[in-house]
């Protein structure tokens, strides 16, 4: 176990980092609502920046601030500007910066022995995550995920390149003190360090520095450089993906979400899909600013009740 | 447009939509399904809750059973793990039900939505 004895035995942690274009901080607000109304390991907390915090204070409301995060952990504002074009439907894109070159560090920065790190996209609409809080498991990650219509993600998030390694999701990380997860996170870091290097061994795009690329190496390396199962995959269940092209439609109850689904092959084609007690990574972040109103009313009801 | 293209057209879009709700019920019913167990990860279906109910009727308590990632889990008390199958398939399969009977009746995309 490492040296560092933390405050509470468990719960969930996210980053949120403000941008001119979205507001992070209101999207952890929403998706730590989501834990507290479904999950048993429910205690949360927000790491973000001094500037983000004091964004939050003057917009969000103190109550709702209270019922979403029991701990606030402000870092350094992050120096690293990662542009990334981002699409909202397939008719309307923009570019904002993002600054994920921190994660790697939630090992020390997480407040809990066991935690599940999640980002601030992603919705939480039942108890899934909670037996891994029970079990000896060191570091967790989806292998898979499919897209709205079941459809197998793009190629470079199956393997990182032709014939390539494993990819594995960042989205949703579970981690404990241990000294095997502490040598994940350090090798996290060391890909992150010598980006360069690391692209040119693993044959992926190097413009857009993601994550996934750091944890799927790590987990490569981690497993033996083998498909080996050291790294757990969340009993094999994927993550599924809203596209960026995808829009949300309406919010009929905290749990039932109507979203449209955009054909990436047939592009003229898109058809309804009603998403009831899934777990949603929400990649589409101007459609969840249309419709944030909404989710915070009803999940107000069902908390506050 | 022709008005027998349009409906065709509608009808195939409900077709469309209602093939990918039922997709959606039935990746719910398998997260429902899974279950982690001593270290080992399981699916609560008809092959492992035969398997184990077989086990118990040879007079085991307990066995080594290899789980979905090929590892072998010793489960010291099989009747308990039993339970926990058949917990997860009924309450898979009940939801299952309760969400195909939803669809069922469904005749188009706003009774599919429940608009």
């Amino acid at each position: 176990m490492s040296d560092s004895v933390k405050q509470e035995e468990s719960g969930i942690c996210m980053f949120a980092y403000n941008n001119d274009q979205l507001d992070y901080v209101q999207f952890a607000h929403i998706a730590a609502g989501y834990i507290k109304a479904h999950m048993k390991n429910k205690n949360t907390c927000l790491i973000t920046d001094k500037g983000t915090y004091g964004w939050l204070k003057d917009s969000i409301d103190s109550k709702w601030h209270s019922t979403c995060f029991d701990h606030v952990v402000i870092t350094e504002e992050p120096t690293v500007n990662n542009p990334r074009r981002h699409f909202d439907s397939p008719w309307s894109e923009f570019t904002a910066p993002f600054y994920n070159n921190n994660k790697d560090q939630v090992f020390s920065y997480t407040p809990f022995e066991k935690t599940l790190l999640i980002d601030t996209d992603y919705i939480v609409k039942n108890n899934f995550y909670d037996y891994i809080f029970d079990t000896d498991i060191p570091v967790s990650m989806h292998r898979t995920a499919r897209y709205l219509e079941h459809q197998l993600p793009y190629i470079n998030e199956i393997t990182l390149s032709d014939g390539g390694v494993n990819h594995w999701w960042s989205t949703v990380v579970y981690f404990d003190q241990s000294q095997e997860s502490k040598m994940f996170f350090d090798l996290w870091t060391h890909v992150k360090d010598n980006w360069d290097y690391y692209h040119l061994l693993y044959q992926f795009p190097p413009a857009l520095f993601r994550t996934d690329f750091c944890v799927s190496i790590a987990a490569h390396i981690m497993n033996g450089f083998n498909e080996n199962n050291f790294i757990h995959d969340f009993l094999g269940i994927p993550l599924v993906n809203m596209d960026q092209k995808d829009d949300l439609i309406e919010i009929q109850d905290i749990n039932s979400w109507v979203l449209l689904s955009h054909n990436r092959q047939e592009q003229w084609k898109n058809i309804l899909t009603k998403k009831i007690d899934t777990n949603l990574h929400i990649m589409n972040k101007r459609a969840l600013s249309r419709h944030t109103p909404t989710i915070i009313e009803k999940l107000q009801e069902a908390i506050y009740e | 447009m022709d008005e027998r293209l349009e409906k065709a057209l509608e009808f195939a879009n409900y077709r469309a939509t209602l093939s990918n709700q039922k997709r959606n019920i039935r990746s719910r019913m398998q997260v429902l399904q899974s279950v982690h167990h001593k270290g080992g990860s399981f699916v609560a279906n008809e092959v492992t809750i035969s398997f184990i109910s077989s086990i118990i009727a040879a007079g085991k308590k307990s066995a080594i059973i290899v789980d979905t990632k090929d590892n072998p889990v010793e489960i010291e008390n099989l009747q308990e793990f039993q339970t926990l199958l058949i917990d997860a398939y009924q309450q898979a399969s009940n939801e299952y039900k309760v969400q195909m009977d939803k669809i069922k009746r469904a005749r188009n995309i706003k009774q599919i939505m429940d608009w």
